[in-house]
């Protein structure tokens, strides 16, 4: 194969983690948990599974507009530059249930939605996400 | 910031204008995933030649755009390149300034095989498609 065009810029190896991450540009939590290709299935405004090109199975989560989450959990001091609270730990199923909550959608949706959350939740092995750049 | 040239949204017609990769974004999947950092490539060929871009793509973030399009092949596993499938498309997204922030293939719109599932309930409109 061609060399990535990116190769040049990165660093060592690549490496599979399976661990979320916080997206800063998207303002996202994302996880996989297998390194193979996937497809995205939107469950709400919030969630998005992504499901394994091969066989359908969830194989991990974004959950996007987190800023906005983080409001709702009480973090209103989380700021870019000198104020940055680095290193915030936040549990990833918190964040999951905030969604739940926060996520604007059409009435007789609510079964599929808790589905989609469910199988984020029974997907994640890591349960805690690192968010050290967020902007509220 | 990788640079590489696109179709400008506000003026499809025009000359191409440049969409920027962060750099230590694909750092952090290079770390993390490296099947998705593959799939760069495909963000490369879709931003060179989409099929449709569309506006509004998040209520929460000001402006933005997803460009839409069908890489020819893709990485599915370490070391293993497949045809990439008919029922999916490619989407990248990017914010205002023309910075990508994320990239996934999707389902399809029934009827629309080029388009990505429920994309008028996502997306404000459609600004763009190869065929206008």
């Amino acid at each position: 194969m061609v060399d990535h065009f990116l190769k040049e810029h990165m660093d060592g190896s690549p490496e599979f983690t399976p661990e979320p991450i916080y997206n800063r540009y998207g303002d996202s939590i994302e996880y996989l948990s297998a390194n193979e290709a996937t497809y995205a299935e939107r469950v709400d405004s919030v969630l998005t599974l992504y499901r394994a090109i091969d066989d359908d199975r969830v194989v991990g989560f974004k959950i996007k507009d987190v800023a906005a989450l983080m409001r709702e959990l009480g973090h209103d001091g989380i700021l870019l530059g000198q104020e940055t609270r680095k290193n915030e730990i936040v549990s990833v199923a918190v964040i999951l249930f905030t969604a739940f909550n926060a996520a604007q959608e059409p009435e007789g949706e609510k079964d599929k939605r808790i589905r989609g959350y469910l199988s984020a939740l029974q997907n994640i092995k890591s349960p805690k996400v690192e968010l050290d750049d967020i902007c509220v | 910031m990788y640079e590489c040239l696109t179709v400008d949204p506000n003026n499809p017609a025009g000359p191409r204008i440049e969409a920027f990769i962060p750099l230590d974004r694909a750092r952090q999947i290079f770390k993390t995933n490296p099947i998705k950092f593959e799939h760069l490539r495909c963000v490369k060929q879709i931003l060179e030649h989409p099929l449709h871009i569309y506006e509004g793509i998040r209520d929460k973030m000001e402006g933005g755009w997803c460009y839409v399009g069908r890489p020819l092949e893709w990485a599915i596993k370490e070391g293993v390149i497949a045809p990439f499938p008919q029922d999916k498309v490619f989407a990248v997204y990017l914010r205002s300034n023309m910075t990508v922030f994320d990239w996934q293939a999707e389902q399809t719109e029934e009827g629309e095989s080029s388009c990505p599932k429920d994309w008028r309930q996502r997306y404000r409109r459609r600004v763009w498609s190869i065929t206008s």
